[in-house]
C-alpha cells in the first residue's frame, strides 16, 4: 500500500478512535470561564473537553435550531433565549441526581429564573448580572454637572443626552434588554403588553436617538467603552465591569464605572443547559456539578467579574472583586430589580418594530 | 451593434438551439435551487389565503420608509459607483499592457475577497481610533476624529468598495467594443477630442453603462452585510428587516411578503435602468 494511501486511511479512522474517550462539547460565551476551570475538569474527571464560543444569542440559537449541534453543554441567557429553548422542547431536564451540588445553588435567585423555566427542570443558573450603563463620570461631571449618575435619566433625559452626545453614547444592539429598563423608568410595567405604554417607551426613545451615536452588539460596545471612545453606553453589567479592567490595564487614564439604574434593574441570567440531543448528557451533569462547587464557582467570577448564584463561593471570590458593588449588586438594587419575562407574540412584534423604528429613525 | 447578432439568426437558429442543451444543466440548477425556493418564498406571503401580510408589507409606514431609503443608498451607490467607473474604464482601454495588467489586478484582488474580510477592514480603517483617522490627527489636519464609520457616510464607502468592479467590467467590455478607427474618424473629420468623446463614444458605450447600474443597483437594494456592519445600527436597509423578520420573530409570511414587495420593486426598477438605457441607445444616430 502506498505511504500516501496509508495516511489517508490513519487520517480517516482518526475521528473514530477519538470516540472511544469520552468528550464533553462546550458552548459558552466567549471569554466567560476561567480556562483553569476546564483543564481541572479533564484533569479529575478523564473527560476531555472541547470548548467552542459564541458572542451573540443569534448564533447559538441558529446552532440549536438548526438540530443535531453535538453540543452537550450551552449557556443560555435566560430571555430570550433560554426561555424560548424551553418552551420548544430543544432542552433536556436536569437529572438532579446526578447534581449533588445544585444544593449549593441561591434559593431566590433560582426562584426568579423560574420565570421562565417552571421548576427549574432545564437549567441551573451560571452567572447573572443586571442592565445598566457604563459610564466615564470625569467626563460626565463636565459636561453634565447638574445630572446625578444613578439612574437611566442620565440617557433617557435629552437635555443631558444632548450634552453627553459631544463625548459618545452607545445603545446595545438588543430589544429585549433595553425596552423593559426604559418601561420602569418611565414608571411603566416592564413586561407590559399594552401598546400605549410601549408608544411611550418609543417616543423616549426616538427623542434621544440624534444623540445616540450608535446601536451595536454588546460585544463591541464594550469595546468602545474600553477605548475611552463612548462616555455613557447601555449595556449588560458584565461587560461595563470588564471594559472598566481593560481601560485600567491600558493605562490611559480612561476611567469607567458601572450604574445599575435605582429605580431597578432588569436582571438577567445566563444558564447550564443541555440540549434534548445531547451526545452525552452525563458528561455535561459532571460538568454543571462540578462548576457549581463554591471553589470552582469563585475562580470563574474571580476570573470574569460576573456574580454567580452559589453563594458559599463569594467569601472565596478574590476581594478585589467581592467588594465591587458593581459586580455584586447592593441589597437596595436587588430588592428594587425585575426579571424580564417572555413577551407574547404580538407584544414582541410591537417591540420589534419600535426598536426598528428606533435604529431607522423612521 | 445589433449588425452581427442579425447575420446569425437564419442558419444558424438550428446550431443555437444545441448550444441551448449546453445550457441545459445550469438552467436546471438555476430552476431547481433558485426559481423554486424563490417561488416557495413568494407563496408563503399569501399561504393563509389572504393578501394581508403582503398589504401590511407594502403599506406600513416603517417599512414603506426603510424601502425608501434602501433605494436611496442604492441609488447614491449607483451614482458614485459611475462617476469613479467609468474614467477608470477608459483608463483601462487606452492604458499599456502593464497598466492594464495592474489595473485589473488592483480591481480583481478585493473581488476575490470575502466582503465580510472589506467590510471588517474598513472598520478597521474608519474607526474613530481607526487609520485614517489616526493619520489625520498625526498630521495635524483635525483634532477632533470625523464621524467616518456607523454612518451613511461608512456605509457608502464600504459599498461603492464591494460593488465598483461591478460597474467597472461592463463599461469597460463596452469601450472595448468600440472601433477605435471611430473616434480617430471624428477627430479627422475636425471633430475635438471632448466632442468625439462625447458624441461617439460615450453614446457607444451606454449598453455598458446600462448594464452596470442595472447590476450595482440591483445588488445594492438588496445589500445586507456591509450596512449592517459599517451603519452602527443607524442606517437600515429593508434586507435588514427581512432578516429580523425570520431570525428573530420566525415570522415566514411577513418576511416572504417584504421579500416580494423588494422583489418587485427591484424588477421594475431593473426594467426602468433598462429601458432608459436602450432608448437612450436608440437615440443616438
Amino acid at each position: 500500500m502506498p505511504r500516501w494511501i496509508a495516511a489517508l486511511v490513519v487520517m480517516l479512522l482518526l475521528p473514530v478512535v477519538g470516540q472511544a474517550q469520552p468528550v464533553l462539547n462546550i458552548y459558552n460565551w466567549s471569554d466567560y470561564i476561567d480556562p483553569y476551570v476546564v483543564q481541572r475538569f479533564t484533569a479529575e474527571t478523564g473527560i476531555r473537553v472541547r470548548y467552542d464560543v459564541f458572542d451573540s444569542l443569534e448564533t447559538l440559537e441558529g446552532k440549536l435550531s438548526a438540530g443535531r449541534s453535538g453540543y452537550d453543554l450551552v449557556v443560555p441567557t435566560s430571555e430570550p433565549t433560554f426561555a424560548r429553548l424551553v418552551r420548544a422542547g430543544a432542552l433536556r431536564p436536569l437529572d438532579r441526581a446526578r447534581i449533588p451540588n445544585w444544593a449549593n445553588l441561591d434559593p431566590a435567585l433560582m426562584a426568579r429564573a423560574a420565570a421562565v423555566d417552571p421548576g427549574n427542570r432545564h437549567g441551573a443558573i451560571y452567572l447573572w448580572g443586571t442592565v445598566g450603563m457604563g459610564i466615564r463620570p470625569d467626563r460626565v461631571r463636565v459636561l453634565a454637572p447638574d445630572a446625578t449618575m444613578d439612574g437611566l435619566a442620565l440617557l433617557l433625559d435629552p437635555r443631558h443626552a444632548q450634552r453627553l452626545s459631544r463625548c459618545g453614547i452607545q445603545v446595545m444592539d438588543s430589544a429585549t434588554d433595553v425596552i423593559p429598563s426604559v418601561l420602569r423608568h418611565l414608571g411603566l410595567d416592564p413586561n407590559t403588553d399594552s401598546a400605549e405604554d410601549l408608544r411611550a417607551a418609543e417616543r423616549a426613545l426616538l427623542a434621544i436617538r440624534p444623540f445616540v451615536r450608535a446601536i451595536l452588539p454588546s460585544g463591541s460596545v464594550l469595546d468602545a467603552l474600553a477605548t475611552g471612545d463612548v462616555c455613557l453606553a447601555l449595556t449588560y453589567s458584565g461587560d461595563v465591569i470588564q471594559a472598566s479592567a481593560r481601560a485600567r490595564e491600558a493605562g490611559r487614564g480612561v476611567e469607567v464605572a458601572y450604574v445599575a439604574p435605582r429605580a431597578g434593574a432588569q436582571l438577567w441570567f445566563d444558564m447550564l443547559a443541555i440540549p434534548a440531543d445531547a451526545p452525552n448528557p452525563e458528561a455535561a451533569e459532571a460538568f454543571i456539578d462540578f462548576v457549581l462547587r463554591p471553589p470552582v464557582m469563585a475562580t470563574i467570577t474571580t476570573h470574569v467579574r460576573y456574580p454567580n448564584a452559589v453563594p458559599a463561593a463569594r467569601a472565596l471570590v478574590s476581594e478585589g472583586v467581592r467588594n465591587d458593588p458593581s459586580v455584586y449588586p447592593t441589597e437596595a438594587t436587588l430588592a428594587a430589580s425585575f426579571v424580564a419575562t417572555t413577551p407574547s407574540q404580538a407584544t414582541e412584534r410591537l417591540r420589534t418594530r419600535l426598536w426598528s423604528r428606533f435604529k431607522a429613525g423612521r | 451593434m445589433s449588425s452581427p447578432a442579425a447575420e446569425r439568426e437564419g442558419p444558424a437558429r438550428k446550431r443555437e438551439r444545441h448550444l441551448l442543451l449546453l445550457g441545459l444543466p445550469a438552467i436546471l440548477l438555476l430552476l431547481g435551487l433558485f426559481a423554486w425556493p424563490v417561488l416557495r418564498l413568494l407563496a408563503m406571503s399569501v399561504q393563509d389565503g389572504t393578501l394581508t401580510q403582503l398589504e401590511r408589507a407594502a403599506t406600513d409606514e416603517l417599512y414603506v420608509a426603510v424601502l425608501f431609503d434602501s433605494l436611496q443608498i442604492a441609488g447614491l451607490v449607483m451614482v458614485i459607483c459611475l462617476l469613479l467607473a467609468y474614467p477608470v474604464a477608459l483608463w483601462l482601454t487606452r492604458a499599456g499592457p502593464l497598466g492594464v495588467a495592474l489595473g485589473m489586478f488592483a480591481l480583481l484582488l478585493p473581488f476575490w475577497t470575502s466582503v465580510l474580510v472589506r467590510t471588517y477592514a474598513w472598520m478597521v480603517l474608519l474607526g474613530r481610533n481607526g487609520v485614517v483617522n489616526r493619520a489625520l490627527r498625526d498630521w495635524g489636519l483635525i483634532e477632533q476624529p470625523l464621524p467616518l464609520l456607523h454612518n451613511l457616510g461608512g456605509v457608502l464607502i464600504g459599498m461603492v468598495h464591494v460593488l465598483l468592479p461591478y460597474m467597472v467590467f461592463p463599461i469597460y467590455a463596452a469601450l472595448l467594443r468600440i472601433d477605435p478607427d471611430l473616434s480617430r474618424a471624428a477627430e479627422g473629420l475636425g471633430a475635438s477630442r471632448w466632442s468625439a468623446f462625447r458624441r461617439v463614444v460615450l453614446p457607444l458605450s451606454l449598453a455598458g453603462v446600462g448594464a452596470g447600474c442595472a447590476l450595482v443597483f440591483v445588488l445594492a437594494l438588496g445589500f445586507f452585510i456591509t450596512p449592517a456592519l459599517l451603519g452602527g445600527g443607524r442606517v437600515v436597509m429593508i434586507s435588514m428587516l427581512i432578516e429580523q423578520q425570520v431570525r428573530e420573530l420566525l415570522d415566514w409570511p411577513f418576511a416572504a411578503a417584504l421579500s416580494a414587495v423588494l422583489l418587485t420593486v427591484t424588477l421594475a426598477v431593473y426594467a426602468v435602468i433598462n429601458r432608459v438605457s436602450r432608448s437612450a441607445r436608440l437615440a443616438t444616430p
